[in-house]
């Protein structure tokens, strides 16, 4: 075999291997630690149905479709097609969930899936809850 | 500049074309894709209207009814949130559009078989078949005015063509559109109010 023919191989392989799973992920891929202090940020300044207003509001902001809200257990799923180009399509879901804590703190988890796959990168958690933040901002001053 | 290039450069060649078409196939995040969009407090405003109704129910009922009258499905209710969603399947193109297609097809048979070269695919395969709309309605306590309800609407509509691919997606933006579903609204809350 040639050198050229053998790299090629083994790029390919690894490419392949990198890509290939063989086993479901039913339990999740990261540390849950980690994903918890990156979904999740803190609010003293609304109550748990004011926060899941504006939850709803960042929601519709951003372009999703709720298909599931619960008050008393303060969860939200909402689904957005992202039209990328001809043959791109991707399935953003997201699960947002909003708890009491003392204090009167609430505490709002976002977990965002995009296709198959599971979004660990903090920029998009910053993104959404920089957009939360300007719609707890307006429901604090009772713009509808 | 020559094209012939060595079995060694071509398998670099090879390498990178791989790379590029994994990397394109493992989903990445589109960037702007939970960033909010420059519009988003004039879009708002467009979706949103203040009603002069107290009663919670009153208004979810009219809400309810107006889904009905313009022929959604309602998906799911959480009434103390005040949130409802529906869907529905509309045709995307007239027959018009669909007779046009058929007759392009058959005249690409009819010239591939005079050519002897096989068609290059249908015409009628790329075009609308449905839309799928969506729509999120949000029925609330207005803030800013006490003793009347606040409604928000979004609407998101999917394109999809003949072969079942996506063709376009995207949230409603046109004014028109929820200013008629909000004259709609505030005729079903006449109509809610003489029935009972």
């Amino acid at each position: 075999m040639s050198p050229g023919l053998r790299w090629g191989a083994i790029v390919l392989c690894a490419v392949l291997a990198g890509c290939a799973s063989t086993a479901p992920n039913v339990t999740g891929s990261e540390s849950q630690l980690e994903s918890r202090q990156i979904q999740t940020r803190e609010y003293d300044t609304l109550d748990k149905r004011m926060t899941l207003r504006s939850v709803v509001a960042t929601l519709q902001d951003l372009g999703f479709t709720i298909d599931n809200a619960d008050l008393t257990l303060g969860t939200i799923t909402a689904t957005r097609l992202y039209h990328h180009d001809k043959y791109v399509n991707y399935t953003m879901r997201m699960t947002v969930s909003v708890q009491e804590k003392q204090g009167d703190r609430v505490s709002v988890r976002a977990n965002a899936r995009l296709d198959e796959n599971a979004i660990a990168d903090p920029k998009t958690y910053q993104d959404f809850f920089a957009a939360l933040d300007k719609a707890m901002f307006l429901t604090l001053h009772k713009v509808d | 500049m020559s094209f012939i290039c060595s079995f060694q450069q071509r398998w670099y060649y090879l390498a990178v074309i791989f790379l590029t078409g994994f990397a394109a196939g493992c989903s990445s995040i589109p960037e702007e894709a939970y960033r909010l969009p420059q519009s988003s407090l004039s879009e708002r405003e467009a979706q949103t209207r203040t009603f002069d109704v107290s009663d919670d129910s009153e208004i979810l009922q009219a809400s309810v009814a107006l889904l009905q009258d313009m022929e959604y499905n309602v998906d799911a209710i959480e009434y103390p949130l005040g949130v409802l969603s529906a869907s529905k399947v509309v045709d995307a193109d007239s027959a018009l559009q669909k007779a046009g297609a058929v007759a392009a097809d058959v005249a690409l048979a009819i010239l591939s078989i005079i050519s002897g070269s096989s068609p290059g695919g249908s015409v009628y395969a790329g075009t609308d078949d449905e839309i799928r709309l969506k729509i999120t309605l949000v029925v609330l306590p207005s803030m800013a005015r006490e003793g009347q309800h606040t409604a928000r609407i979004t609407i998101q509509r999917i394109l999809i063509d003949k072969s079942e691919r996506v063709k376009e997606v995207g949230v409603i933006e046109d004014p028109l559109v929820y200013q008629e579903v909000f004259q709609k609204l505030s005729k079903s809350l006449l109509l809610e109010e003489v029935a009972q």
